[in-house]
């Protein structure tokens, strides 16, 4: 084989016999699939080139700063400015100025923390990565803990204490502090209370319990809005009281997925999606028969339902009677199922009942039963149940810890502290860092109540809807400026260490707490006694800071293998389950990349697009189109918006308004709602989208029953799947095999001919069936190929092989970088968008811009549906710059800013794009990103001088390895080159030869940060690596392949593990 | 009627545009010669805090430049050093020198809770912002034995008694080097020795060395002038330098 056609095994053929191997055909929304044309916007939107906030007296402001730019440029030296290096006095040992130090740490999250490493430059964390060590982590993260860094970075944080709305200092408080809290020990703490957040913090809860022992008679409450309580109380109906239950999703060959989304919900989804993806990571066809298979029952469109081989709708309300229906059909297949709840399958659902208890019976010891947060704890119990009778249990694939689990619910919690607050018990009331008025169940109606505690005293980083109540809001540090601790659902145990001193006047959790109940406020010292106090001091301490984990010490919780013994109690339970309210819509309450609103104020995370709607800076009700069509509700696609009715909804008497959004694939009275938007604090987040919490009632239950009114108004809404693309043709080029589809043989060809009369356009997003691979061979990744001889470069002049794009020679010696990306593999859960926006200085650039097609992501995720618009099913595609052999970028640039080097990477120089943009127009995956304005604020003219305040902080944030761009510049995805170049130098350092990198030692922001192992990059010219592997694999394909572009990623297609018995 | 233009404005065209050609030749000469980095950055040498002399210290006293520059193998900078670094002899030479009121005020009474701040260095070598030099790759390409020696970008800094920049540090003279890296090789060995000459023997090695260097990719195939010169590209390619 020649160099030149090294990749043509990987380029197989088309040929019309083939055809019967193709796969589905795919679309990006309803207005896609309908063909709406006209309403889709250009690339490059004409319309005004001005910030739509600058008003006129900016504008003469800019007008002045430009002048006095021109003064300095004309009289002044033309040598740059005087500029100071500023070495340590004591340079702190091992700091090296220009080598990131990684420190492990511990996320406290709401039920359990999550283990990171993260990055810090001179002292100044710039990234955080997954802890490989931490069992929550196992080296990724998710978009959430990808987003804390620019949460630490946020401006509009505290920057002192609050009395009222006067400005006070940490002084104030201590004293006042000393002497209010010293005015309860006559009474015993009567009318104090303390309110706290879900994670679950040793030291933290040490202070608490010399709290209580000082104070007796002060009252403790727990608030969190994700919480676990619906299964923790499962796990302690089936297994006793303060249980946890944990899956092992690695060996399960059969899972049926209840309304839950578990492969990004929940404390352990990283590594549940871990473990569902590593029985889908084929490396070969050989491989087929090790495929697991993921069944999703739900009402709405989850991220787990788009992932499923098989998705079924049902409103979660029959989530219950479709589990006592598997029940019941597992019975009869003879699996031990006692006296647990068995029921009838609900209409419309037998088949699928009868074929997925078929399934799990016949896989009993592999199969799994996991149930959503959103349903009551009794399902999850006799899920728990049937996956012991399953054999879940001796498997290991279901096992049982036991510690310390809360023993009051939250919800318990904050209903109690209502009714504490209504009836005047409480004088003081001590809020750490839970947003009670905002987020606890909306019929309590706290924020009323909390007035009637005398003295409020509220700790967040932000000066939320609470701190408005507060007497007292005090700023608290982010968890990389404080010490402490906190376990992770499984109970491992790991030290919260601070990376950095508190940017603005905080104080830690610890150390807030340490100062009110007089243990003192050194955070570090207190966790140094919890921990030295179990044993881990000195060498175990140091290792234990090291590892981000304490090994063995403190671990509460060993998971064990426990026998399920408590079935009748199930079946009590399950019988008592409460109906639902009236009303004929379920509306699920979800939390999306805001979580519970938490994150509302970080830019990053409102311009992320939902996985599954694509909604940035907006939050919608999503409907389906069956229900939109009986209400006449609309949402179409208008330029780079939807426009979309506004309904009224109506829980119980509580009624919010909110937009709507349709999409594909609801269950047609389910809708959903993502949380965490129209808050009142914050910048950034202020007055974006609509609050849902107000549909909350007092059980505090995420899934409500309602009605939705049509107002008969119409608003905007942004969603990005659209963006960039026209419908009928994705990618808006007129493509070489739709002018000309040849087969192999052919002698001579003319453009602009079709060859067999059809006009063949290959499918951008490819999948097919497990039997259809295991029968045929992935015909279905090659579809629309055209043959490899038509393509590589060499072909004789009189043949009609002359590519398009002009091919020049290329050598393919050397490390050459590629990258493989597994769509069987890739959720779409966005913490490679994320990873991304991180690692590259990637900015946001706000709804308006977004509206006129102007984000910036470098790594967007495009979301495709196939099928019915009722129920059709739906795959993720991760796409950024392709890093094309051919690249159609590259001769169109006039400067030569983008070109090739010799490792085969599309480089961007920065400084030398002139902002043509003829580079984005001539990319046929539309990712290159155009900096319209000085998004970045690097230089403070053209901008609102509050955004240059904001940027001082947010600037902390970046990467210094990677060149901020200004204005009237092209960027895209790089490979992470800074990334590469950093491994070269390092391996040179150690020795070896910077053109011969270990497989490994480049791994990409996205690659990192990914659960699935879905993207793997490397080296494609190393026979050894994974990626060299993977573009073997005769799933891989190139996109556009008919362009001859050659594209350095390429995708392995998708594969569903189908169970023949549903099909047809 | 009178003529509207008198007679000598017909030399206009005929005197003014070779003028007018000479005259932007000279702005064009003007520009690319004076506002190059060659005639804009060599040379300079800021007024420091302290009249610091690497003339005395790496010249005459002999300290080895990674005494005070320690993490230039390890680190994209070289680094300047913390006052500690200079404590190290100061504490007991030179104690009263008025020339040092700068360091001794930086280093208060030696604890770290008390020190006067650093000392506000003025930089002298600097690269834009998008180009990303490295020290740690160029003084020491370990599996070669080779390195770029400290006088060949910062000159013969132990002549100086006020440093001032040698090189214009711009990006042709970068690619100068890059595409001949030969001539500027030398034993690791020998990175800081300013006053290191190659012999012969060692000029044949480097031109060996230098071939290793090239990367494979088909751009930066070696070429041979016509002069019989090897010309090589040691990372030549834009990534190398701009991320």
């Amino acid at each position: 084989m020649s160099k030149l056609d090294r990749f043509a095994p990987f380029r197989a053929g088309y040929t019309a016999d083939a055809e019967k191997n193709n796969g589905p055909k795919y679309w990006r929304s309803l207005d896609h699939k309908a063909g709406v044309v006209d309403d889709f916007a250009p690339e490059f939107p004409s319309g005004t080139a001005v910030l739509p906030e600058l008003q006129r007296r900016e504008v003469l402001k800019i007008a002045g700063a430009s002048l006095a730019l021109a003064g300095l440029g004309g009289t002044a030296c033309v040598r740059r400015p005087e500029e100071e290096i500023l070495p340590f006095t004591h340079q702190p040992e091992d700091m090296i100025p220009g080598i990131a130090m990684h420190y492990a740490t511990v996320h406290p999250r709401a039920a359990g923390g999550l283990g990171v490493v993260v990055t810090a430059y001179e002292g100044r964390p710039t990234k955080i990565e997954g802890n490989p060590l931490h069992p929550m982590s196992l080296g990724a993260t998710d978009t959430w803990a990808q987003s804390e860094i620019l949460r630490l970075y946020d401006p509009d944080r505290t920057r002192q204490p609050m009395k009222g709305s006067a400005q006070a200092t940490w002084a104030d408080w201590d004293t006042f502090s000393k002497a209010h809290f010293d005015g309860f020990a006559g009474s015993g703490g009567k009318g104090l209370a303390f309110v706290v957040d879900g994670a679950d913090k040793p030291t933290f809860d040490r202070l608490l319990g010399q709290a209580t022992s000082k104070w007796p008679n002060a009252q403790m409450f727990r608030w969190d809005p994700i919480n676990t309580d619906a299964t923790d109380i499962g796990a302690s109906m089936a297994f006793g009281q303060g249980s946890r239950v944990h899956f092992d999703t690695t060996n399960a060959k059969v899972m049926l997925a209840l309304d839950s989304n578990f492969l990004i919900d929940g404390p352990e989804h990283l590594v549940h999606s871990k473990g569902w993806a590593q029985g889908r990571l084929l490396k070969s066809r050989a491989d087929a028969d090790k495929m697991n298979r993921l069944y999703a029952v739900e009402g709405i469109f989850s991220l787990t339902g788009a992932n499923a081989d098989h998705r079924h709708r049902v409103p979660a309300s029959q989530i219950g009677a479709f589990l006592a229906a598997v029940a019941g059909q597992l019975g009869s297949a003879g699996v031990a199922v006692n006296d647990l709840p068995k029921g009838a399958a609900p209409a419309g659902s037998e088949k699928f009942v009868a074929a997925v208890a078929k399934d799990l019976a016949a896989n009993r010891g592999k199969s799994l039963i996991i149930v959503g947060e959103r349903q009551p704890a009794a399902v999850h119990a006799l899920a728990y149940a049937l996956n012991a009778a399953l054999g879940a249990g001796e498997a290991g694939l279901q096992k049982v810890s036991t510690g310390n689990v809360a023993s009051v619910p939250m919800v318990q919690s904050v209903n109690a502290l209502s009714a504490a607050l209504e009836s005047n018990s409480i004088e003081t009331l001590v809020v750490f860092d839970a947003n009670l008025a905002a987020t606890a169940p909306a019929a309590l109606k706290l924020a009323d109540s909390i007035k009637k505690a005398k003295t409020v005293i509220h700790a967040g980083l932000l000066a939320d809807e609470t701190a408005a109540l507060a007497t007292w809001h005090l700023p608290l540090a982010h968890f990389l400026e404080s010490w402490g601790d906190a376990r992770a659902f499984d109970g491992t145990a790991s030290i919260v260490q601070p990376l950095i001193l508190p940017i603005f006047a905080a104080r830690s959790d610890v150390s807030l707490l340490g100062g009110i109940v007089g243990a003192g406020i050194d955070d570090k010292k207190l966790v140094e006694q919890t921990w030295s106090d179990l044993g881990v001091a000195g060498k175990t301490w140091r290792r234990a800071l090291h590892d981000g984990v304490i090994a063995g010490v403190g671990n509460g919780r060993s998971a064990v293998t426990a026998p399920m013994t408590t079935s009748a109690a199930v079946s009590t339970a399950f019988a008592a389950i409460p109906a639902k309210g009236a009303g004929t819509l379920e509306i699920a309450l979800t939390k999306g990349n805001l979580l519970d609103g938490r994150l509302a104020n970080l830019g990053w995370n409102m311009e992320l697009p939902d996985s599954m709607s694509k909604l940035v800076w907006d939050n919608a009700l999503v409907i389906s189109p069956a229900l939109a069509k009986e209400l006449g509700i609309d949402s179409r696609v208008k330029r780079n918006a939807y426009l979309s009715d506004v309904v009224t909804i109506d829980v119980g008497g509580r009624t919010i308004t909110a937009p709507t959004f349709v999409l594909p694939g609801l269950e047609k009275n389910s809708a959903y709602l993502n949380l965490g938007f129209g808050r009142k604090a914050g910048v950034v987040a202020t007055g974006v989208g609509v609050d849902a919490y107000p549909l909350v009632d007092k059980d505090g239950s995420m899934l409500v029953v309602g009605t939705i009114t049509k107002t008969g108004t119409i608003v905007e809404l942004c969603s990005t799947q659209d963006h960039f693309s026209r419908p009928g043709n994705p990618f808006n080029e007129v493509t070489f095999a739709e002018s000309t589809t040849y087969p192999a043989d052919a002698k001579e060809r003319v453009l602009g001919t079709a060859f067999d009369g059809v006009k063949k356009q290959s499918p951008v997003v490819r999948g097919g069936k497990l039997t259809q691979y295991k029968e045929h061979g992935a015909g279905f990744a090659h579809e629309g190929d055209i043959p490899s001889n038509l393509v590589a470069h060499g072909t004789p002049r009189h043949q009609p092989a002359k590519p398009l794009q002009p091919t020049q020679e290329i050598n393919y010696d050397g490390q050459q970088w590629g990258m493989v990306i597994d769509l069987t593999a890739c959720t779409g859960c966005n913490a490679c968008a994320l990873s991304c926006q991180a690692e590259n200085n990637v900015p946001s650039v706000g709804r308006e811009q977004v509206l006129l097609g102007r984000e910036m992501h470098w790594l967007r995720i495009d979301r495709y549906f196939e099928g019915d618009v009722d129920n059709p099913t739906s795959i993720h595609q991760p796409m950024a710059c392709h890093h094309c052999e051919n690249a159609p970028c590259e001769p169109v640039c006039p400067v030569g800013a983008t070109v090739h080097d010799e490792e085969g990477l599309n480089a961007m120089a920065y400084n030398r794009c002139i902002g043509t943009r003829y580079c984005a127009n001539n990319c046929p995956f539309k990712v290159r990103r155009y900096n319209y304005f000085d998004f970045t604020v690097t230089a403070n003219v053209y901008r609102d001088p509050e955004d240059v305040k904001r940027a001082d902080v947010y600037k902390l944030q970046r990467n210094p390895n990677v060149t901020v761009r200004y204005r009237g510049v092209m960027e895209k995805c790089s490979y992470c080159t800074q990334r590469i170049e950093m491994a070269k130098i390092a391996f040179k350092a150690e020795g070896g030869d910077r053109k011969k990198l270990p497989d490994g030692a480049v791994v990409p922001a996205c690659a990192q940060a990914c659960p699935t192992g879905a993207i793997s990059f490397g080296n494609i010219n190393d026979e050894t690596s994974k990626v060299h592997a993977a573009k073997l694999n005769d799933r891989n394909y190139e996109l556009l392949q008919e362009l001859n572009i050659r594209p350095r990623t390429s995708y392995l297609a998708r594969l569903t593990n189908n169970n023949p018995e549903l099909e047809g | 009627m009178a003529q509207i233009f008198p007679k000598w404005t017909n030399d206009i065209p005929r005197v003014g545009l070779p003028v007018l050609t000479v005259l932007g030749g000279l702005v064009t000469f003007a520009m690319w010669f004076w506002m190059s980095p060659k005639h804009t950055d060599v040379g300079y040498a800021p007024v420091q805090p302290i009249a610091y002399s690497h003339k005395l210290h790496a010249g005459e006293l002999g300290m080895d430049c990674r005494y005070c520059h320690n993490n230039v193998e390890r680190s994209a900078n070289a680094g300047v050093p913390p006052t500690n670094t200079c404590m190290n002899c100061h504490k007991q030479v030179k104690k009263d020198s008025p020339r040092l009121i700068e360091l001794y005020k930086s280093w208060g009474d030696g604890k770290p809770e008390n020190d006067g701040g650093g000392i506000p260095w003025k930089r002298i070598h600097k690269i834009a912002d998008y180009a990303y030099f490295n020290h740690s790759a160029h003084v020491g390409i370990k599996h070669q034995g080779a390195g770029i020696g400290c006088a060949t970008c910062h000159g013969r800094v132990d002549q100086m008694v006020v440093v001032h920049q040698v090189e214009p540090l711009s990006m042709a003279w970068c690619l100068a080097c890059h595409n001949n890296p030969a001539p500027n090789l030398r034993p690791i060995a020998e990175i800081t020795n300013m006053a290191w000459e190659p012999d012969a023997t060692w000029a044949a090695k480097a031109v060996e060395i230098a071939k290793t260097l090239e990367p494979p990719g088909h751009k930066n195939a070696r070429t041979v002038l016509p002069d019989g010169q090897v010309v090589t590209r040691a990372t030549a390619s834009c990534t190398g330098c701009h991320r």
